[in-house]
Parts: structure tokens; C-alpha cells; sequence
């Protein structure tokens, strides 16, 4: 039953990415923020942060406070993530590829981070090609309950697992990106905003999603 | 040099809009945070041990914090709801339209102003903190209960006090949620050692306040649950003989 | 009066130490006091690691049956006394004798004489509901020369300490120490019928437990957020200045006088 009935939706999907943005959005939202409400096995968000935060900290004792060498791990650690996570997000929202990037980053957004995170992110400052947007966390929940230390201010991002969440989800589906913490709360910055630039489309693989 | 946030927010859980995430980001990330700790270690005692100290600070923040939010009376508990509720409502009136309604925006704004004036201090407002477990078995069901529920949503299978044996209990999972999915799980030592981090939230937590004791996981399926993890909890003798001592009846 | 304030980890190291003052200057510590402080704070852990595991702390003198809460633990328990002694071995005498000075403090009368207690905060009756079943707070537990030592346990076992100071010239000796117990029984009271009128300064400094729970309570409140962010390592000194700031925010709200 679920299946006919995504299946009626990503048809429905596909339809859509023909009209406007303000309809296609809604669209996301609305499935969003269904797929979180029927589809999704939930748990505690404070349990998620704590975990979090404590596999941050032994990073940190690990390699000696060297922040550089933290955001590369937390990046491929969210790499690999990312390349699991993607088969999840496909079985779940059965949506097919998307056409552009437009599409692409209101499906991060209103679709991805809803039914992962339960957060809606915003997105703003396009470049002129529309190949480059930034995805600005109002709220970030793996920041509750932290504090920078001092010599991390200028180094670390705390949140960097979801860059690599990112970059490995979006190579999986033939977008290979550069994704990077622009800036960060934690670090006394106003927003805390993700940039996604699309380098190329790879083309060598079979399309997933498709059979 | 940005202000301190942390002491702005309130210990109640309902002051942000959002308090679940998915269970599948959990265990992926369970996962690959096993896989780098079983990479880093020598021997599989030695991964138990990195796993078990990850759980360990778990423990003790979930101590501190599941005890400190069940001193805050049931008043206020709901009152902060309350207003959690309108704050995440507003949210979704925002993100509908968000092109013209700048009065909504600040409204939300002073809604959460007043949720943190409210709340932020609930210490103030506590008549009475709940007591400190004293008692093997009083502070067992708190693990049991509140724990476990905090943790995973519903009570451990069972509580068990081992027969003859006044130091060893033996807290059971029937269906332990962070290890269901993992797949590198190939034998009964690797399966239970993944459940390690476990064992490290149980000690961290007894220890802390005031029972040492050693924890480990033991992979005792039943034809119905065939993944049924028993963590088998060992008092040191100091707690056993603390408790004779002050608690016993004559 | 000026305090000295710390929070004292497992294995007796302290995470956090503060003096309060009064915000003029008028309350300010003596050097002498300063170093002392210290000492006073660490020779009351022992006390304070043996209410830690009594089932009423605060049950001090009043134990001995009447008191039943409807609890099936509080049976057998016994006066805290006779089990400090039995566990504590060789320090036997000491805890015992501790244990009488500091059952003094909270032996209040239910009875017509009550009827004296002068117009302070909170009358005795209200002190003993308030400080009923708690084990968290555990109001005062030793007492130096007129200084006062207040506690209160968090859940992981950390000890808030606060050496409530006498700067208004040196107790009384008799008066503190000879377990006067209806002079030394609530010290901000006064009890008429006796005729012995405890003024601060001249005996124990008075403390408000009403007051004095708070301050502890919203302290406790803002080390479990320290603890919460996972740059904290357990068990090390609290540096954060903001962390400072709060606490002294909750001094003045709770422990100045107004």
C-alpha cells in the first residue's frame, strides 16, 4: 500500500519539476513533513547530541586537539554515513533524480534534513549559475548543550559530520559537490550556513533509483 | 568572543521545537562510530573498553540531568509544554508564509524570550529535589524505568537479581535498538562487545553516584528474541557491605 | 556575612572555589579567614560523606520513631549515630561527636514554646517541612568557631560546600561548642523561655535554609549544563567565566541581604 503510494508520489514528482518553484516546494514540504510523521522511526534527539558530542570529544583527545585533523575525520565519518543514508532516503521518498540543482537543495532541505533530522533548513545565496547555494541551520541539534573551548574558536566545526553526510549522499546520486562550513554559531558567527557547489555530474555510473 | 550559551538554556526539554531525530542517522552513526573504535583497537577487551567509556560520560550525564528534570514539579513541567507547543506552532505558521509576516516573527521571538526568562532557572522553583537512590534496588529501577525509557523509549525487558548471589544483578534487552542493524556482527563475542557503549551508560551512571560495580554484556537469545542482550551488572563488595550496614532490616 | 563557596569532586578535589562578598565592600573576608577557609571546607567532608548515605539527613535529632513517613525504609535505620559509629571504625568518636553538634542544629521545638520564635523568614515548623525528605540539601552539618558549614550532595555524588563566615570578631567558644543545644538550636531564632538570646555575630551565623537550598539548587542547575557540553571532562575544575558570573548572579539573589 505504502509503495503504490509513493510510487503515485514520485510520479507526482516528476510532474512537478516542470512548474513553478513556489508549487514544488510546498510539494517537498508537504512530503516531508508526511514521511516524518508515518514513515520514520524516531528517538530521542538529546541522546543523538550526547552521542554525538562525546564521539567529538574522543576525536578530540584522540588527535591531540588538532582541529584541522578533526574536521577532515568528523567529514569522513559523515562520508560514510552519507553513502548508507542515501539508500535509506531513496527507499523512503522514492523520489526520482532531480533535474537541477534548485530542486536538489529543496529536496535537502525540506525532504532530507526533515525526515533525518527533523529540521527544516532555509536556503539562500545562489550564485549566478545556480549551481551553488548555501543551506543556513536556524537551528542545529547536535549544538544543543555546547560550548567551544577557547583555541577551537577558529578552527574547529563542531558539526562538520553533516558537510560529509552531504558530499557522500550527493556523489551517490552522481552530484559530486564540494560541501563546507562557511560559518558557525558556535563560533560566535550570526548564522550557521553550509555551502554546496556542484563541480560536475558524474555520468559512469548506472542511475539508482531506477530499475 | 561570542557570549556563553550553554547556561541560557532552560533543562527542560521543551524549550527547542524539535526532540527527536531519526533512528536510522542514530545507528548509522552508532555504527561508524564502532567501526572506528574497532579499527583503533588492539584486541577486542581493548574495544570493549573504548566502547564502554564512550557509555560512561552518557551515563553520567543522564544521571545528573534524568534526576535533576524529575525534581521539577509537574506544574511547571506543563507549563513549559504549553509554551514549547506554541513556539513550535509559530515556527510552522513561519516557514508557511514567510514573505509577510513580520508580526508573527517577533511574537514567536518574545515567545521564546519568555521561555527562556520562565525556565532557564528552574532550580528556584523546585520545593524539593528528588531524593538521591541510595538503594541498589531503588537506583536498579531508575535504570530500569526512567532510563531506559529516556534512552529508548519503553522499560528494559526485565530486572533480575541473581539468586544466592547478593552483588550481581542483571538488567535485560530483548530488542537492543542500537545493535539491531549492525552487520559486521558476525559472531557472539563481536555482537556483544558491540554492545558495549551500553554497558559503560549503566556503570557510568552507578558509579558516579556511589556504586561502583563492573558491567559487562552477555548474548543470551531466545527462540522469540533471537538478539536478547543481558547486562549482567556486578556490585564491588563496598556496596553490598554499605548496604547491609545502613539499609538492612532487623 | 561573606562566604566561601566550593564544589568538591570525587576524590575530594575541588572543581570550584569562590568567596561572595557583600557588594559595598562592607562584607569583605579577613586574610586570615581566607586561609582558613579551606581547612574548615575539608574537615566537614567526612561528616558530609556519611550523611550522604543516611536515609533522612535532615532527620537529624528527631529520628527515633515518630518520624515514619509511610516509608518501610525508614525501619531499622536507627539513629544516624550509632551507624556512623559502627562504620566508621577508628574515627568512631569523632563522627559521633559530630553527629551530636550537628543534631543540635536542627533540634526545634513543635511544641507551645514555638510560639516564641521571633519574626525571622521561616519559622522552625516550615524549615523542618522544607528540609523533610530532602537529601540533596542537607542544610548545616559542622560548625568552626561560629563559622557555619552548609552542604548539599548533587546526584553524581559532587559536594557544594559553603563555609558561611563569622567576620564579626571571634565566637563565643562556649557557646558554640559545649552542645548548648537550645541556644545553638536554629541560630536566626530566638528562644525567650530560655532567656539565652542568640544574636548573630556573637554565636553561629545564622542561614537561611529556605535561601541557602536555592542558591544550591540553581548551582547544581548549572553544572549539569556544564557537564552537558561535551567539552567538559568530567572531574575537571570549572573554568568557564560565565560559569563564575552565574554563580555569583545566585549569591547575591539568594544570600545577600536585602
Amino acid at each position: 500500500m505504502s509503495k503504490s503510494r509513493s510510487s503515485s508520489l514520485s510520479a507526482h514528482a516528476a510532474a512537478l519539476s516542470s512548474k513553478s518553484t513556489a508549487n514544488q516546494s510546498k510539494f517537498f514540504k508537504t512530503l516531508g513533513e508526511d514521511i516524518w510523521k508515518n514513515k520514520i522511526e524516531k528517538i530521542n534527539a538529546e541522546l543523538f547530541v550526547m552521542t554525538y558530542g562525546v564521539i567529538v570529544q574522543q576525536l578530540c583527545q584522540d588527535l591531540n586537539n588538532d582541529y584541522i585533523k578533526i574536521n577532515e575525520n568528523l567529514f569522513s565519518m559523515g562520508y560514510n554515513i552519507g553513502v548508507r543514508l542515501i539508500e535509506d532516503f531513496l527507499a523512503r521518498t522514492a523520489l526520482p533524480r532531480c533535474p537541477n540543482m534548485t530542486m536538489t537543495s529543496e529536496v535537502i532541505s525540506k525532504v532530507a534534513f526533515k525526515i533525518f533530522l527533523n529540521i527544516t533548513p532555509q536556503i539562500e545565496n545562489w550564485n549566478t549559475n545556480r549551481d551553488s547555494f548555501s543551506i543556513i541551520l536556524t537551528e542545529n541539534p547536535l549544538t544543543e548543550f555546547v560550548e567551544l573551548p577557547q583555541d577551537a574558536m577558529k578552527q574547529l566545526w563542531y558539526s562538520n559530520i553533516i558537510c560529509g553526510v552531504l558530499k557522500g549522499a550527493l556523489e551517490m546520486v552522481q552530484l559530486d559537490c564540494d560541501v563546507n562550513f562557511m560559518t558557525d554559531v558556535l563560533r560566535g558567527d550570526l548564522t550557521t550556513e553550509i555551502k554546496i557547489k556542484l563541480n560536475k555530474i558524474l555520468k559512469d555510473e548506472i542511475p539508482l533509483g531506477e530499475d | 568572543m561570542p557570549a556563553s550559551r550553554i547556561y541560557d538554556h532552560s533543562l527542560l526539554p521543551h524549550g527547542k521545537t524539535q526532540q527527536e531525530v531519526s533512528l536510522s542517522v542514530m545507528t548509522l552513526l552508532y555504527q561508524e562510530m564502532i567501526q572506528r573504535l574497532y579499527k583503533q583497537s588492539d584486541s577486542i577487551e581493548h574495544f570493549q573498553s573504548k566502547l564502554n567509556d564512550v557509555g560512561y560520560r552518557l551515563g553520567v550525564n543522564v544521571l545528573e540531568l534524568l534526576n535533576y528534570r524529575a525534581s521539577v514539579p509537574v506544574s511547571i513541567i506543563s507549563k513549559a509544554k504549553d509554551l514549547g507547543n506554541t513556539m513550535s506552532n509559530s515556527n510552522t505558521v513561519i516557514t508557511n508564509n514567510s514573505t509577510s509576516n513580520a508580526p508573527t516573527t517577533s511574537s514567536n521571538a518574545s515567545t521564546l524570550s519568555n521561555f527562556i526568562d520562565e525556565f532557564n532557572s528552574l532550580g528556584k522553583d523546585i520545593p524539593r529535589m528528588k531524593r538521591r537512590d541510595l538503594q541498589i534496588i531503588d537506583i536498579l529501577q531508575f535504570i530500569h524505568g526512567t532510563v531506559w525509557s529516556y534512552l529508548f523509549g519503553h522499560v528494559s525487558s526485565d530486572l533480575v537479581k541473581a539468586q544466592g548471589n547478593e552483588t550481581e544483578y542483571r538488567i535485560i534487552d530483548n530488542e537492543p535498538q542500537w545493535t539491531q542493524f549492525i552487520s559486521g556482527a558476525r559472531n557472539q563475542l563481536h555482537y556483544e562487545s558491540c554492545n558495549y557503549m551500553l554497558c559503560g551508560v549503566i556503570q557510568g551512571f552507578l558509579k558516579e553516584s556511589g556504586f561502583p560495580c563492573d558491567v559487562s554484556a552477555h548474548w543470551q537469545p531466545s527462540d522469540e528474541q533471537p538478539q536478547r542482550i543481558v547486562f549482567l551488572i556486578q556490585f564491588h563488595q563496598q556496596v553490598v557491605a554499605r548496604e547491609q550496614l545502613r539499609y538492612s532490616r532487623a | 556575612m561573606p562566604q566561601y563557596f566550593a564544589i568538591v569532586g570525587n576524590n575530594d578535589c575541588p572543581l570550584y572555589e569562590t568567596e561572595f562578598h557583600g557588594v559595598n565592600g562592607k562584607d569583605t573576608m579577613p586574610q586570615s579567614l581566607k586561609e582558613l577557609n579551606p581547612f574548615i571546607l575539608h574537615s566537614s567532608l567526612d561528616i558530609i560523606e556519611d550523611l550522604q548515605w543516611q536515609l533522612q539527613p535532615n532527620n537529624r535529632s528527631m529520628l527515633s520513631g515518630q518520624e515514619n513517613n509511610g516509608s518501610s525504609l525508614l525501619r531499622g535505620s536507627g539513629p544516624g549515630g550509632v551507624l556512623a559509629g559502627f562504620e566508621a571504625g577508628g574515627s568512631n568518636l569523632a563522627s559521633g561527636f559530630l553527629r551530636s553538634t550537628s543534631a543540635s542544629f536542627n533540634n526545634v521545638s513543635l511544641g507551645p514554646s514555638s510560639s516564641n520564635v521571633n519574626n525571622t523568614s521561616s519559622s522552625n515548623a516550615a524549615t523542618q517541612q522544607l528540609l523533610k525528605n530532602d537529601n540533596c540539601y542537607l542544610s548545616r552539618v559542622d560548625h568552626f568557631y561560629g563559622h557555619v558549614v552548609t552542604a548539599y550532595i548533587t546526584y553524581s555524588g559532587l559536594k557544594l560546600v559553603m563555609v558561611h563566615c563569622n567576620v564579626n570578631g571571634v565566637a563565643d567558644g562556649t557557646n558554640s561548642n559545649n552542645n548548648n543545644n537550645s541556644s545553638n538550636s536554629n541560630s536566626n531564632t530566638f528562644n525567650d523561655s530560655n532567656n539565652q538570646v542568640m544574636v548573630t555575630g556573637s554565636g553561629l551565623v545564622s542561614v537561611d535554609d529556605a535561601k541557602c537550598k536555592k542558591f544550591y539548587q540553581e548551582v547544581h542547575e548549572l553544572y549539569v549544563k556544564t557537564l552537558l557540553n561535551p567539552f567538559y571532562k568530567l572531574g575537571n575544575s570549572i573554568d568557564n567565566p560565565e560559569f563564575n558570573t552565574r554563580v555569583h548572579l545566585i549569591a547575591n539573589k539568594h544570600l545577600r541581604a536585602r
